[in-house]
């Protein structure tokens, strides 16, 4: 099983080289432009502070337009300055989710093969060979899984790491941001990934008769269909009623007041089994293909 | 009203070219459950 992980990683790493080099390129515009995030965290302080705030420190005469601020944390502010430290905020949340959004919508075409990908044929021959389509798809799901995982704890660890560096939230809310992130990327993610197998694996079925465009407008509708009852069965089991194992409350420090968020770990699990049946789906789809 | 038509519509158009687009029961399978979630948000 490690040799075909590592051949499918070598094959899958080539055919989707392309969009591995745009995921690079939404890093670096990430860091580009969330690291410049200081300036304009500098600008809006002094402008506020100029214009409003009278209790604020003045830019000293020998270096204007620079920061003699004192340190820049929550607990030092007075409480009319928590809004403009939540705005001072901003920018780098906006990166943050701009970079997550587009490096998304790449990773999320991934799993897809064209009809030329298809006939090239790199899987057949593994097939012909002592694997199934199942462990085939399982192993191309650890490849995507893999770089997905890479990219999301690039941007989510650098963005956290540059709000505590700079003190912009407590150490505690900044942990708790990133295990919230890193639970809604577990069920989400693998969900997507092996959604977007089943869906290629069915374009691929489809392919000897040619295209439908009524099939693939079906597929598109269904594919919304499927997320808004995904939406409505993860609201049903959010239900603090239906839990079966203890949810776990993280604390969020906004303006002073803690607020909770939940954590369900059941729905983890029911990730899990989904994501397990769709890469089965999909391996048993390419076998009668391909058979 | 005109959307319910619509999905019945939509849906009915695609059960054909389903059915014979492919010799795979399992693809069959998971376009006819894609045909369905067309319908469900359509309806629901």
């Amino acid at each position: 099983m490690k040799k075909l992980i590592l051949t499918i990683q070598w094959l899958e790493w080539i055919r989707i080289k392309n969009r591995i080099w745009m995921l690079i390129f939404i890093l670096l515009g990430f860091s580009m432009f969330a690291g410049s995030c200081e300036q304009q965290n500098v600008n809006f302080n002094f402008s506020y502070s100029s214009s409003e705030s009278t209790n604020q420190p003045q830019p000293s005469a020998s270096s204007p337009g620079i920061i003699a601020t004192q340190p820049n944390t929550l607990s030092d502010k007075p409480q009319e300055n928590i809004y403009s430290q939540l705005m001072s905020l901003l920018p780098l949340v906006f990166w943050t989710f701009a970079a997550l959004f587009l490096g998304i919508l790449v990773l999320a075409t991934m799993p897809f093969r064209g009809r030329e990908e298809w006939e090239n044929g790199q899987f057949q021959l593994i097939f012909m060979g002592k694997y199934n389509q199942i462990q085939i798809q399982g192993a191309r799901f650890i490849a995507y899984f893999a770089i997905t995982i890479a990219f999301f704890m690039a941007v989510s660890i650098n963005a956290n790491f540059l709000a505590l560096q700079k003190e912009w939230l407590t150490r505690e809310t900044i942990i708790n941001f990133q295990v919230l992130l890193t639970y809604w990327f577990f069920i989400a993610v693998p969900l997507m990934i092996s959604y977007g197998g089943l869906i290629s694996a069915i374009n691929i079925a489809y392919y000897r008769d040619g295209d439908h465009k009524i099939l693939t407008l079906l597929k598109y509708l269904g594919s919304m269909g499927l997320i808004s009852l995904l939406i409505k069965a993860i609201q049903f089991l959010t239900n603090k009623e239906m839990s079966l194992f203890q949810p776990t409350v993280l604390n969020f420090e906004v303006n002073a007041q803690a607020i909770p968020i939940m954590i369900y770990w059941e729905l983890l699990f029911i990730a899990a089994t989904i994501c397990a049946a769709f890469i089965y789906w999909s391996g048993k789809i390419l076998e009668e293909v391909e058979s | 009203m005109f959307f319910e038509t619509l999905g019945v519509i939509l849906c009915a158009a695609g059960i054909v070219p389903a059915l014979k687009g492919t010799t795979s029961p399992a693809a069959r399978l998971g376009m006819f459950a894609l045909i369905l979630f067309t319908l469900l948000l359509f309806v629901l």
